[in-house]
């Protein structure tokens, strides 16, 4: 597959485990909701590596017809002058320019039947934008680059193939609506985060109670909000630890920044909660201008609403090959 | 009585914090128990992770779960609990194992610091009413620990300074710090390996690359490491200058 036009796009995969004492973080998809869907609906492993478009118009071609899928919001999708719907398998004829054009802002992703092969750095292939490695050269997508992708011989993807090969509607292969993430959610639920403790009672309260609109200083390494601000009790120095994307820290103006996928691996600001993991797909789809509202919930629930969507993941996928088999 | 606590970081993550401030005692007894952890994992282990007085342990919650039926922050609190019991009592095999086991090389790093690399060695030095010179032989003069890197790919965290180099990160942060920047930030000194903006007080610059992806092992210095800095001048800088392409 060759790129076109670019946008504002990187290739992402599910992370890249065990350098985190080189500095180097997880990294990856900043919705792995839509990144693993997309992914299954063409018949690969949920980790394989897809295109992530964050922003501007994004078209690329291929000399051969691709099994592809659409996942995510904020783009309208066209082969040619016909568009494409999301969520559902698809065939990008041979010749055909794939064409995504922004529209209401979101992050869209396109998964590729065999999923994109560039040479895996550190054990992934996803970009690492901060050092410059893993992706294309460890850096965004640019026209003229070319995506090697190759055919994955499985049953699942040649039945999908011949499926979509025949002349008819194939619109019922469409994700259900009760599977589509609902991305019109605007309160994240949080559990409370190790400094959580040392904010002001009202800051407690504040956090819940108001409302935090995502600025523009936001980007894949962290969300930045405007709210009230939220005071600590404590001027100290803290001493840098681990943070993950969906740490909840607060700067010492008081205002709130979430962490995201790209975010470094220690920080030193006190955090006042962390997003649930399922929320953070939620959280990552939001742009400049949104307003929101947090939600603390406990440890154990969050817990529980994560186990229970993976195992429904699990038994949608399970579903999706038996409809094939 | 267990001289360490636990936090939950995220659902698929724990740390585990030894000690209210900084020690390279404590710390040497962290990294041991990370070699333990990670020669003796659990299923569904992805990393462990340490900084100056904590380590992480990542995994993923779904095939701890099919594994253990129960809370995955639960069953690895226990465990953790288990494997870690022996913080700050004698360490079970052998009581020298956590300094025989441990890798500590010393690494020399070369810095020059001279302009235009020293960017606040003077403001530095005035804000301790010591001359520039004293602060170079301050920070040459002895070896330092690496706690930990993070932050970015690479990017060493060394104490512990004399108290007479602990000076606050800069107000305003700088917007650009040139990778191979040399800073000091409270009672640490670290090393820029890419550049970024940052708020550490740049004293120096080393041509020597902290993390580079071409290497077998692209990460220069690790946790445990030992660095001793030697003052180098403007040409031996260039000569040694492995960020040419910068």
């Amino acid at each position: 597959m060759r790129i076109v036009k670019s946008g504002i796009a990187t290739l992402q995969d599910l992370g890249r485990f065990g350098y985190r004492n080189f500095g180097v973080s997880h990294g990856g998809v900043m919705d792995s909701s839509a990144a693993r869907l997309t992914n299954m609906l063409v018949a690969n492993p949920v980790d394989a590596t897809l295109v992530e478009v964050l922003a501007g118009a994004f078209s690329m071609s291929s000399t051969k017809s691709q099994l592809i899928a659409l996942g995510g919001r904020g783009f309208n999708a066209f082969a040619g002058e016909q568009t494409l719907p999301f969520w559902q398998p698809l065939m990008l004829p041979a010749g055909e320019t794939l064409r995504l054009i922004p529209a209401g802002g979101g992050i869209a992703y396109i998964a590729i039947h065999g999923g994109i092969r560039t040479t895996p750095v550190l054990g992934s292939r996803n970009t690492n934008l901060v050092a410059g490695f893993g992706g294309i050269e460890g850096r965004p997508l640019r026209a003229g680059d070319m995506l090697p992708v190759a055919v994955m011989k499985t049953e699942v993807g040649e039945k999908i193939i011949r499926q979509l090969s025949e002349p008819a509607q194939h619109s019922h292969l469409r994700l259900s609506g009760n599977v589509i993430p609902d991305y019109s959610i605007n309160t994240i639920r949080f559990f409370t985060g190790h400094h959580y403790s040392s904010f002001t009672p009202a800051a407690r309260i504040l956090l819940e109670s108001d409302t935090f609109e995502l600025t523009g200083m936001s980007n894949r390494m962290g969300y930045r909000f405007n709210g009230a601000a939220l005071q600590n009790m404590f001027h100290n120095e803290l001493i840098s630890a681990a943070v993950v994307p969906g740490t909840m820290q607060v700067s010492p103006d008081g205002q709130l920044l979430i962490l995201m996928a790209d975010a470094q691996t220690t920080g030193g600001y006190p955090c006042i909660g962390q997003v649930i993991g399922a929320d953070i797909p939620l959280l990552a789809q939001h742009g400049a201008g949104s307003r929101l509202q947090f939600k603390c919930i406990s440890l154990n629930e969050a817990e529980r609403i994560l186990l229970e969507r993976e195992a429904n993941f699990r038994t949608l996928q399970n579903d999706y090959e038996m409809h094939f088999a | 009585m267990n001289h360490f606590s636990l936090y939950p970081l995220s659902e698929s993550a724990i740390t585990l914090q030894y000690g209210e401030e900084i020690a390279i005692n404590r710390h040497r007894e962290l990294l041991h128990l990370m070699q333990q952890i990670q020669d003796d994992p659990f299923p569904g282990f992805r990393e462990v992770s340490i900084a100056f007085h904590t380590l992480t342990i990542f995994f993923d919650p779904f095939t701890v779960f099919e594994n253990v039926k129960q809370s995955p922050i639960n069953y690895i609190s226990d465990w953790l609990n288990k494997k870690a019991s022996w913080l700050g009592n004698d360490i079970p095999d052998a009581k020298a194992s956590a300094t025989i086991t441990i890798a500590s090389r010393e690494q020399l790093i070369p810095v020059c610091y001279e302009e235009p690399f020293a960017f606040d060695l003077d403001t530095l030095a005035a804000y301790h009413g010591i001359d520039p010179e004293t602060v170079i032989s301050m920070h040459t003069n002895q070896s330092f620990y690496v706690f930990m890197v993070g932050f970015t790919p690479g990017f060493p965290y060394m104490g512990i300074l004399p108290p007479a180099l602990d000076t606050p990160r800069k107000a305003t942060p700088s917007l650009m710090v040139p990778a191979g920047s040399v800073g000091i930030a409270g009672q640490q000194t670290g090393i820029y390996p890419f550049t970024s903006p940052g708020g550490w007080n740049i004293i120096g610059r080393t041509p020597i690359k902290l993390f580079d992806i071409n290497d077998n092992d692209p990460c220069l210095l690790k946790a445990g490491d030992r660095v001793r800095f030697s003052r180098i001048d403007r040409n031996t800088f260039n000569y040694l200058n492995q960020y040419e392409d910068s």
